[in-house]
């Protein structure tokens, strides 16, 4: 089995300090640090995801590739020193205002850095006020926002309103999701839907894929 | 009480263990409060205090458990359907869903709820012998000041509903102004003390937090001497251990802190612990309400506040995952019912929810009303005695023709319990009788329901001081 065999066999089993001593190893020996994460990391969720959607693997289990898969990013990062690893664009997170759930919005986060995003999280009860203001000073061009309460929904209204209507220089997709939140609320508002964390992250991909 | 059957999750060491849990939590871990004058009052009453931060000794929580009402009455607006805690029959009482925004029509349609709805599906608990109040539904924002919600939908049930209401306030600011339009109702703040036909939910955030809205119900239900049926929402796996035992830890002490809180605030004010426990799915992460592991931790939850601290306690008694009326809806709700029925609950709750509580709908309630009046005739149990044994029937022999002429017959007949919509009848009678379903019968009694016109309960002049409350309210509210 070659080392990035390997590598990827331990992001399947969520195997993070096996992970972490392979690229460390893997690194001390010269090999490419792209190299690496695109034929030794990402390959392991690739397969992770595959037995999800195939209903063999957990949600819990997509979590420790992805916690195995951050610590190789380490490794690679600590090896790299000051030249950065690319990302494969920028995205804006948080629970709106008079909301303080967190766990959902932490999932999305969690699978976007995995699969390669930064992700600028606001954390909860966060303004309207707030998420435009990252959005500009980011140039992020997605936004995610979450909302856990039905009594949240007229917020979550409220806030996609207000960045509709504020100018930006780039291209802004708002998304949205949460337990209350339904496709249709989320059409009413101009948003796009997302029913689950997986899908969110589906859907940021599409939405990077498919941006100017 | 007579016969009555019981499911007891934990053994007397298990049960022990956690109260032991649960007050250490609150005596060590302690909650936060975002809420200044409520955690300045909690810390004159005796509380540890460091910010946000609130803990209470175990000795404490003894003495504010120990002004708990053991006795107390949830009124109705029509004086016809009090509500007396314990109930004196030993029985549950039941109420409807809380929160949904959704509306499945009769004709299937599924969209948010308007304020004739509203009016339409509290006439309905009316004439719902086996509900026992009603709480609010989320009316759409379209329909009514999205600031004020749930201030419009209460002014709207008060009018119509005979029955005892339960408010979920949606802002800080609201939560004054509901007590306010109760009071209205009923003739101001004093008469609601002493009569009180709503009662309060407030939610603690897992782990052990309150945000200023829920820490606002307390405080204000508490000055006011509204009862509160402090409510704990966790999810498993998510924002609680994925263990259903570690669950319902988190559940109870929530509620006994929002418990304590009331009543080192406004001693003797009336409580309904009410944990309302739901689980992550971990293949799609949806929030599930009918998985198995938490129905049960719900019992744990019932067993630890009826048996372990002589409160009386609230769960699902009913819902379901299912997004529509089919077979794993009724397979879910009925199983949930039989096995809340069987546990110690005061209140069961969730009356004509699908869709994990997002959704409402007039004929799921309908047929809830049936089931519950089987879990109901569960709930009693049977006695066993040589009358109910028809022992001397049985040793004079004299049943050559059997026992439909019995005298013990003619004493007891009437007491098998016969749900009023499910099917008796044979194979050719049904035929002839148009292959009615369930769901047939429950449109046809829905019908027959709503024929006479949806109307108002109250006084003329008990509407215009709902109506003059409701326009403080709207000024007040309303940005």
């Amino acid at each position: 089995m070659s080392q990035l065999e390997e590598i990827t066999q331990a992001v399947v089993a969520g195997d993070e300090e096996k992970v972490s001593e392979l690229c460390q190893t893997m690194l001390q020996q010269g090999f490419d640090p792209v190299g690496i994460i695109g034929q030794g990391l990402l390959p392991g969720m690739d397969r992770v995801e595959s037995d999800y959607r195939s209903g063999i693997k957990y949600i819990p289990e997509i979590l420790m590739a992805a916690r195995a898969i951050a610590k190789g990013m380490d490794q690679v990062e600590r090896h790299l020193g000051d030249a950065q690893i690319p990302k494969l664009g920028k995205v804006v997170i948080g629970t709106v205002k008079g909301d303080i759930h967190d766990i959902g919005k932490q999932l999305v986060k969690v699978l976007l850095e995995s699969a390669g995003f930064e992700v600028i999280d606001l954390g909860t009860n966060v303004a309207k006020e707030e998420f435009i203001e990252a959005m500009r000073r980011t140039q992020a061009s997605v936004v995610l926002i979450s909302a856990m309460l039905t009594t949240m929904m007229a917020n979550m209204k409220d806030v996609v309103e207000a960045i509709h209507q504020a100018s930006f220089d780039h291209p802004v997709t708002v998304m949205v999701g949460g337990n209350p939140v339904t496709s249709e609320f989320a059409q009413e508002i101009h948003a796009v839907f997302s029913d689950s964390a997986i899908e969110a992250r589906e859907n940021v991909k599409k939405i990077m894929r498919e941006a100017p | 009480m007579r016969g009555r059957i019981k499911f007891d999750v934990m053994n007397a060491q298990e049960l022990e263990l956690m109260k032991n849990r649960v007050e250490d939590l609150l005596s060590i871990r302690g909650i936060e409060v975002d809420h200044p004058e409520l955690v300045a009052e909690l810390e004159a009453g005796g509380a540890e205090v460091n910010g946000h931060n609130v803990k209470f000794s175990k000795a404490l929580i003894k003495k504010a458990l120990a002004s708990v009402p053991a006795e107390f009455t949830l009124k109705s607006p029509s004086g016809e359907r009090d509500l007396k805690f314990p109930n004196p029959t030993g029985d549950f009482y039941v109420r409807t869903n809380t929160g949904a925004m959704n509306y499945l029509d009769v004709k299937n349609d599924s969209h948010y709820i308007t304020l004739d709805e509203v009016a339409e599906w509290t006439q309905l608990i009316n004439s719902m012998e086996n509900i026992d109040y009603c709480t609010l539904p989320s009316t759409s924002g379209e329909e009514v000041p999205v600031d004020a919600i749930d201030v419009y939908t209460l002014a709207q049930v008060l009018k119509h509903s005979k029955k005892h209401i339960w408010i979920q306030p949606y802002e800080t600011d609201n939560v004054q102004q509901l007590i306010n339009i109760a009071a209205a109702a009923v003739g101001g703040h004093d008469a609601l003390r002493k009569n009180p036909i709503v009662s309060f939910i407030s939610c603690g955030v897992p782990v052990l937090t309150w945000k200023r809205m829920d820490a606002e119900v307390l405080y204000r239900c508490a000055k006011a001497g509204v009862p509160v049926q402090p409510c704990s929402l966790p999810t498993a796996g998510a924002n609680t251990p994925v263990t259903a035992q570690g669950t319902a830890l988190v559940a109870c002490a929530e509620v006994m802190a929002m418990i304590i809180m009331i009543q080192l605030i406004g001693p003797g004010t009336p409580v309904i612990a009410t944990t309302l426990l739901f689980s992550m799915d971990m293949m799609t992460t949806y929030t599930l309400q009918s998985n198995t592991e938490i129905t049960m931790a719900r019992l744990i939850c019932m067993q630890l506040f009826e048996q372990g601290y002589n409160i009386r306690a609230h769960s699902y008694g009913t819902g379901t995952d299912s997004l529509i009326i089919d077979e794993q809806n009724f397979i879910e709700r009925t199983s949930l019912i039989h096995m809340m029925a069987m546990s110690d609950a005061s209140v069961l709750g969730g009356a004509g929810q699908l869709e994990t509580a997002k959704t409402i709908s007039p004929l799921q309630l309908i047929i809830d009303n049936e089931i519950f009046g089987t879990a109901h005739r569960l709930r009693q149990g049977l006695a066993v005695d040589d009358e109910t044994l028809a022992f001397k029937e049985l040793m004079d022999g004299d049943d050559k023709a059997g026992f439909i002429l019995s005298e013990h017959t003619m004493r007891h007949f009437t007491e098998p319990h016969r749900p009023r919509l499910f099917n008796r009848d044979g194979m050719a009678k049904w035929e002839q009788q148009g292959k009615k379903t369930l769901l047939d019968l429950a449109m046809e009694r829905y019908e027959e329901l709503l024929k006479a016109p949806v109307k108002v309960q109250l006084k003329d002049e008990q509407i215009k001081a709902i109506d003059e409350a409701l326009t403080v309210a709207h000024k007040a509210l309303v940005k």
